[in-house]
């Protein structure tokens, strides 16, 4: 028995030893298929391994990876899947070097070579990011989960899934990528409530006062104060009966709100009857804060209320407003881009580390552009004014939520492109001229994980520290400590 | 001697009798009466031979069970083959449990009461089985009793003491988390064994030390998995790999097969105390004969019989197949009140053979309430097959979603998708899902049929299923909110299309005579003149009672039936003051006017 083990392990380590790139080849036309597509990409040189499925029919495969410095690492067959170490020694080693992949298949008994380059960038990726994973569903639900995923390996865990009380979970939110811990979760349902962790203590507190019934939605954290701004809304859902976009979500009514996570108090930041503020997101020097707002007429409101008709009516721009830190007041609303002015309506307005660019999603209506074919995502230099349509990040298909790194050279969104209804989330490097590259899909161990996986990624967020609570510390009984009104005054 | 010869003889006879009882019983309640329920709980499962799927399943609590039990579950695809499947692995649990248990010979028969117990779980089904997450419902119990037998047979087998509690802690810690209930179950047999040896043994210090702490590692171990592995609810760590039945007053009844297996199982463990022979050899054959026998009783008498059950099972089937004739068959053969799905299926049935407007109203109309301990809304069952039938093919891509969204994937849902998803255009999706089911063993095969479809759309007009309910899907997009009964939002939506093919223009006029919407049924009425030379005899009905009540209408000119016009002015002369109904129905129950009187849409 020991003698065969040895055996095996030997002729395992002479195979690994001796395998080698063909010699007598061709070099084919064209490029090669592989999934999920990793060509001509720009990486982080700490992500995980990027495995693949080659998608030519042939009798072998062979693939060689190679940089300047570092062993070439060789693979064998259909599925390539990158051993964990010498992919990251290899990475590390060759920063801002050129990643070659050398593919070899064998076809009626002669070897052909495809070949294509990626760049490993000098800057590294934040080391986890964080996740809702539901199914691309409508109303219904049973198994949903916040999760986060170490992106220089593949270890995923859950933060808190549904479960655990039979309660809906969203809108997971952090303070300057989850440095210090400081979190922020919606629970809805079944003991529902807000769970908001600071300085290591964690509480549950209920956001609907008497005053302001609907509590908050959309968060932003600030990134420096311990103050969270929401968006209020009175949210409707409905669903095409033909459209392939399926389901269109509105707000009747919504307005901004601020809570001071401090004080247990809560208070508008913006109220108005004519007009529906949402999506709220601090700029990083948190002296100002950006939303999107539309205006909603009165005959429209009740259009839209009795029939859902005109909602392709709504359109809403980007504004921002001044917030000064010592006084917690807000200057006058000022527009930042009048998307609706275009015909067009945009959301996720989303500052990058450096002040220097505005990225956001637009569509042809609405704010519910996860469900819109025409969302794509866009970016303006704050300095000039100037709009990037960034071709070569957008699809056909919807591109919505984004979320910057916190070095800034990376962003990563939420698209529907492989198959038009599940969100998967892509990485793109954003170089120092404000330029976005190629794409590429979170990588997972299996190649074949996506098409198999029949949950949507929703909402990524870059983290540079792991949620470290237990989801037991999150399992709070009841609806949490009640926020208190106050008139700002 | 002699006697001893008889008796050993007879005993052998009543076992292999009782042997042929139990597999013709089962074999009977299984593929002959519930062949329908089989494929149906083969349909809310699935089995993909993939990585994934495994990995998946072991990340839940018990996910072993219902990983090896949606493997075996899927031989109902053919339901005679799972059902011999299913008798063999209920055999194979009388047989561990009489070894495990150490059932003396003379008591043998009581080993069939957890396969019993077992066979009453899944034949006592009704329409609990549509909110199944857990896949391989069926199997995922047997296998957890083996499991526990398996164990208790090696427990059993260990002699030193120390080992027995390692073993015991091992035990728990890895088989916990794949097996759930039925590894804290035979914990807890562990003990009671114990308990047994504590009784008999001089080293009652060393015994209660050993006990205590296999106690405290059988509440301890879910508890820890509880905190940190499973984010499930406590109640949910202590029941996991059990069925999904609430814990409640209201689903008692459903626990039933798992009460009787727990307590026959403690009951075995704790026999072996009083081991001495109180009752003659006779006696107990005869008791254990008559045990065996009223535990039959039980399975019969508890198995769900109910008849709509079953022929909805049957008709939803039939539905799937596009076996249109079948459909009424089964319905023409049903006894009481038909329940609402069945009313569809019918209805639904004679639209698609056209006949509809000659016999609609001639079916058997009736709601009846389901005879089920958990009721559901018919949106939990017949929206799929309604809605692809009715060419609704998003709300139907959108019911399979949400049955997705609460019970995971499962081969019906996928199957719905891809239909779905091929009609709508939607190639990549209706791929994904397709690829699914080409891992599974037998769905494969519809799976490679479909794929043709995926490769080469334009052969969809070839299939007359996907071409008949493609000319349904002509009206134009719109928004909805959920509203109401199943029935009433498919006739208000079917009433609603204002323009499409003549096939949706008809069901939409149809659906107008179920509203009782006379005002718009005469458009419709006008156009179905125009394009078609026969009228059917429920739309002269409508014509004629509607023509009465406004006489601005004009038919003196359409070709109306004289007989039907008789018919009508006969019906409206003297109806009686008391019974109206009655005698109505006796005479005209086959009519349209039968139904704008009495009848409900």
């Amino acid at each position: 028995m020991k003698q065969f083990f040895y055996l095996l392990i030997s002729i395992t380590a002479l195979v690994s030893c001796t395998l080698q790139t063909p010699v007598d080849f061709s070099l084919a036309e064209g490029n090669i298929e592989i999934f999920p597509d990793y060509t001509n990409i720009t990486v982080p040189y700490n992500i995980v391994p990027m495995n693949f499925r080659i998608n030519e029919e042939a009798d072998n495969y062979i693939t060689k990876i190679s940089s300047t410095n570092e062993e070439d690492i060789i693979i064998k067959g259909k599925e390539v899947s990158i051993p964990l170490k010498r992919w990251t020694k290899l990475l590390r080693t060759n920063k801002g070097e050129n990643l070659a992949y050398d593919v070899y298949v064998k076809q009626h008994g002669k070897w052909k070579k495809y070949n294509f380059n990626n760049t490993i960038a000098n800057e590294p990726i934040d080391e986890y990011i964080s996740y809702r994973l539901i199914e691309p569903s409508y109303k219904l639900y049973k198994k949903i989960s916040i999760n986060q995923r170490n992106l220089t390996n593949f270890n995923e865990d859950k933060i808190y899934s549904s479960p655990v009380k039979w309660q809906c979970v969203n809108c997971h939110a952090y303070q300057d990528y989850n440095r210090k811990g400081n979190m922020h979760l919606h629970l809805r349902g079944n003991d529902g409530g807000t769970i908001i962790t600071y300085d290591g203590t964690v509480e549950k507190i209920n956001l609907k006062t008497e005053e302001l019934k609907k509590g908050g939605a959309y968060v932003s954290w600030h990134p420096i104060e311990k103050l969270i701004a929401y968006s209020m809304n009175d949210i409707g859902q409905s669903f095409h009966t033909k459209d392939n976009q399926k389901v269109e979500v509105q707000d009747t009514h919504s307005d901004l709100i601020l809570y001071d996570v401090d004080k247990n108090e809560i208070r508008y930041i913006i109220e108005s009857k004519d007009s529906l503020e949402t999506f709220p997101s601090w700029a990083p020097d948190g002296k100002t804060l950006y939303y999107v707002s539309a205006t909603l007429s009165p005959e429209l409101s009740k259009a839209f209320r009795k029939s859902r008709d005109g909602y392709k009516e709504i359109k809403y721009s980007i504004y921002k407003m001044s917030f000064n830190p010592e006084t917690k007041r807000f200057g006058e609303p000022e527009i930042v881009f009048d998307a609706a002015a275009r015909g067009k309506s945009a959301t996720f307005p989303k500052i990058s580390p450096d002040g220097k660019y505005l990225m956001f999603t637009m569509a042809e209506y609405g704010n519910f552009h996860i469900w819109h074919k025409s969302a794509n995502l866009y970016t303006i230099n704050i300095e000039t004014n100037e709009l990037d349509s960034m071709a070569i990040v957008n699809s056909p298909d919807v591109e919505s939520y984004h979320s910057w790194s916190s070095n800034g050279r990376w962003f990563i969104f939420s698209s529907r492109r492989i198959d038009g209804s599940y969100t998967r989330f892509y990485i793109s490097y954003f170089d120092k001229n404000g330029m976005a590259q190629k794409p590429f899909i979170l990588p997972q161990k299996y190649s074949e994980f996506y098409k198999q996986f029949l949950k949507s990624y929703n909402l990524p967020e870059f983290m540079v520290a792991p949620v470290n609570y237990s989801y037991r510390d999150f399992a709070i009984d009841g609806s949490g400590k009640r926020a208190i009104f106050s008139d700002g005054e | 001697m002699g006697e001893n010869n008889w008796r050993l003889n007879t005993q052998k006879g009543l076992i292999l009798g009782y042997y042929s009882i139990f597999i013709g019983l089962t074999y009977y309640l299984t593929a002959v009466y519930n062949s329908n329920l089989l494929l149906k709980l083969d349909e809310l499962s699935i089995f993909l031979s993939t990585q994934l799927f495994l990995i998946d399943h072991l990340r839940e609590p018990a996910g072993l069970l219902s990983y090896l039990g949606a493997f075996l579950n899927q031989f109902f695809y053919y339901p005679r083959l799972g059902s011999a499947l299913f008798i063999l692995a209920l055999i194979t649990v009388q047989y561990v449990s009489y070894k495990a248990f150490k059932i003396p010979p003379k008591y043998y028969l009581l080993s069939f009461i957890p396969p019993a117990a077992l066979l009453l779980l899944v034949t006592q089904l009704d329409y609990v089985i549509y909110e199944f997450i857990a896949n391989g419902f069926a199997y995922s119990n047997v296998i957890g009793v083996l499991l526990t037998c398996f164990s208790l047979w090696m427990f059993h087998r260990i002699k030193p003491q120390w080992l027995k509690y390692v073993f015991s802690l091992l035990y728990i810690l890895v088989f916990f988390p794949l097996a759930g209930f039925y590894a804290l179950l035979a914990a807890l047999l562990f003990i009671i064994s114990e308990i047994g040896t504590f009784l008999n043994n001089n080293k009652k210090r060393e015994s209660l030390i050993v006990l205590s702490l296999l106690v405290l590692t059988l509440i301890l171990v879910p508890i820890w998995y509880y905190q940190k592995i499973f984010q499930v609810s406590l109640k949910g760590i202590y029941t996991a790999g059990l069925p999904e039945f609430k814990l409640s007053k209201i689903e008692f009844l459903y626990w039933l097969p798992i009460l009787i297996l727990t307590l026959s199982f403690l009951f075995f463990s704790v026999r072996s105390f009083f081991n001495k022979t109180v009752l003659k050899s006779n006696s107990s054959t005869y008791i254990s004969f008559t045990a065996g026998l009223v535990m039959l009783f039980v399975v019969y008498r508890f198995s769900n019989k109910d008849e709509n059950f079953h022929s909805e099972l049957a008709i939803d089937q039939a539905i799937f197949n596009n076996n249109w004739p079948e459909v009424l068959k089964l319905e023409r053969k049903i006894k009481g009140e038909p329940s609402k799905f069945i009313v569809l299926g019918t209805r639904l049935a004679l639209q698609k053979m056209h006949k509809a407007g000659d016999l609609m109203f001639t079916r058997k109309q009736g709601g009846k309430k389901q005879n089920s301990i958990r009721e559901l809304l018919l949106w939990s069952y017949a929206a799929q097959p309604l809605f692809y039938n009715y060419g609704m093919l998003s709300d139907c891509y959108r019911w399979s979603m949400e049955d997705m969204a609460r019970y995971g994937p499962k081969v019906q849902y996928l199957r719905y998708m891809v239909k779905c998803c091929i009609l709508n255009d939607e190639l990549i999706l209706a791929e994904k899902y397709n690829s699914l089911l080409m891992k599974t063993l037998f769905h494969k095969k519809w799976a490679k049929e479909y794929q043709k479809y995926i490769d080469h759309p334009e052969r969809i007009e070839s299939n007359s299923e996907f071409k008949s309910n493609l000319l349904l899907y002509t009206f134009s997009d719109g928004l909805v909110t959920d509203y109401g009964n199943l029935d009433n939002y498919i006739l208000t939506r079917l009433a609603s299309v204002s323009g499409g093919d003549l096939k949706l223009l008809e069901l939409s006029m149809q659906s107008l005579l179920l509203l009782k919407d006379k005002d718009r049924f005469w458009p419709f009425f006008f156009l179905y003149l125009k394009k078609h030379d026969k009228i059917p005899i429920h739309y002269q009905e409508a014509a004629i009672f509607f023509s009465q009540k406004n006489k601005n209408i004009d038919i003196s000119k359409i070709p109306l039936d004289e007989g039907i016009v008789k018919k009508f002015y006969q019906a409206h002369k003297n109806i009686p003051e008391h019974n109206a109904q009655e005698h109505f129905g006796k005479l005209y129950g086959d009519t349209y006017w039968y139904y704008l009187y009495y009848g409900k849409p």
